[in-house]
């Protein structure tokens, strides 16, 4: 996906239940998932920006190159393998190995 | 970049949510704010707030950093170009005269590298730039907000003039420089005979705007929200913003001036859960 940095949640849930409905009226993602304004706001805009999905009367659906592009991404999208950002390991906190502490007096070697 | 946002915590309405969903999704700066903007909702209880409400945080003025950039940029070249002031017998100073951090600070930090090769002598302390003002100087006040005048007309300038007196200076002018003031205000700085500089003229926020056809009546619906906030709110001095000054800005990461409608700012009596809009101010 190079179009985004990071999909949240919320995107992923958004998108999915854009497939499943076609036309999907905003409210029902409060109802289903309990998604914030803010939430909601925030991930449409990311969307339409893009020019992958259209909002009218509080109802959004995908345009022509949403469609084309949900389908291009439909395995990183949905594919548990896809990058987490929650899950990923900032580079400042990975240990480089070859720098790892080594006892180097004798007390050391007794805890 | 605003991370994880949290779900909500309470099942809303479908009206109320759709009204604050097309907020913040028109204003940017509300994304971060969706737990502050819901407390301030809960302050309503008619449909009328409601849509006041909406009309108020639509228009408010929230400075973000990279505006605040420009806006120094824009009052660099206001100073070199407009009023082609010269370093050799210039002199700009923040209004601030403790030792506390202040909003006008904000102002001459956002100048400061703005001159290109112009080397001038900017001072974050009023007191100390005093000591440094000779005869034939310009003397350039910068503060952040400008909200009735008062501070500026009645403290800052008189406390100057009190100062060049006892120095026996000649041929000193006082020009001030602000990122946003608000427009009844010119009046008070006309009167001092002195070069003003605003990036932003602001209209008070019920009083001046065109969208809203009954004033009183709004201001009546704005007192039911402050008292519901804390109900000596509506008698003091803050109701409508200090001096009523119906106030609708704000910089971003700075505080808040106390000119802005308190149910943006103001605490909630005994209840540490609520947060306001915008913190900062006790």
């Amino acid at each position: 996906m190079e179009e985004f940095d990071i999909l949240y949640s919320e995107d992923i849930e958004l998108i999915k239940e854009l497939i499943i409905h076609k036309r999907l009226d905003i409210y029902f993602l409060h109802q289903k998932y309990k998604l914030s304004p803010a939430q909601v706001a925030r991930s449409i805009n990311k969307f339409m920006d893009q020019g992958l999905i259209q909002e009218s009367n509080s109802v959004i659906s995908f345009t022509e190159i949403g469609i084309i592009w949900v389908n291009k991404n439909r395995k990183s999208l949905f594919n548990s393998n896809r990058n987490k950002y929650w899950k990923e390991v900032p580079k400042e906190r990975i240990v480089n190995k070859k720098r790892l502490y080594l006892p180097l007096k004798k007390e050391d070697k007794h805890f | 970049m605003e991370g994880v946002l949290p779900r909500s915590s309470e099942k809303i309405d479908k009206v109320t949510f759709l009204q604050l969903f097309s907020m913040i999704k028109d204003k940017d700066w509300l994304t971060i704010k969706n737990d502050q903007l819901w407390d301030l909702w809960q302050l309503t209880s008619c449909v009328e707030q409601r849509d006041l409400l909406e009309i108020l945080i639509r228009d408010f003025n929230y400075i973000t950093s990279r505006e605040i950039d420009s806006m120094g940029r824009t009052i660099a070249n206001e100073i070199i170009d407009n009023w082609n002031l010269d370093p050799s017998n210039t002199l700009i100073s923040a209004v601030c005269t403790d030792s506390n951090p202040d909003g006008s600070q904000v102002i001459v930090q956002s100048i400061k590298n703005k001159f290109n090769n112009k080397k001038f002598d900017i001072s974050n302390n009023l007191d100390s730039a005093l000591k440094r003002l000779k005869n034939s100087m310009t003397l350039v006040l910068a503060d952040d907000f400008i909200g009735t005048g008062d501070t500026m007309c009645t403290k800052i300038l008189p406390k100057v003039y009190a100062k060049i007196k006892e120095m026996n200076l000649v041929g000193v002018n006082v020009n001030v420089i602000a990122f946003a003031a608000m427009n009844f205000a010119k009046e008070k700085l006309d009167n001092e005979k002195i070069e003003y500089f605003s990036c932003m003229w602001l209209n008070k926020g019920i009083s001046d705007n065109s969208k809203i056809c009954d004033i009183e009546h709004a201001k009546n619906l704005m007192k039911e929200m402050e008292a519901s906030l804390s109900p000596n709110l509506p008698n003091s001095k803050f109701h409508l913003g200090y001096n009523q000054s119906e106030t609708l800005f704000c910089n971003e990461g700075y505080n808040i001036p106390n000119n802005v409608f308190p149910i943006f700012w103001y605490r909630k009596n005994n209840d540490t859960n609520y947060k306001p809009m915008f913190d900062g101010r006790v």
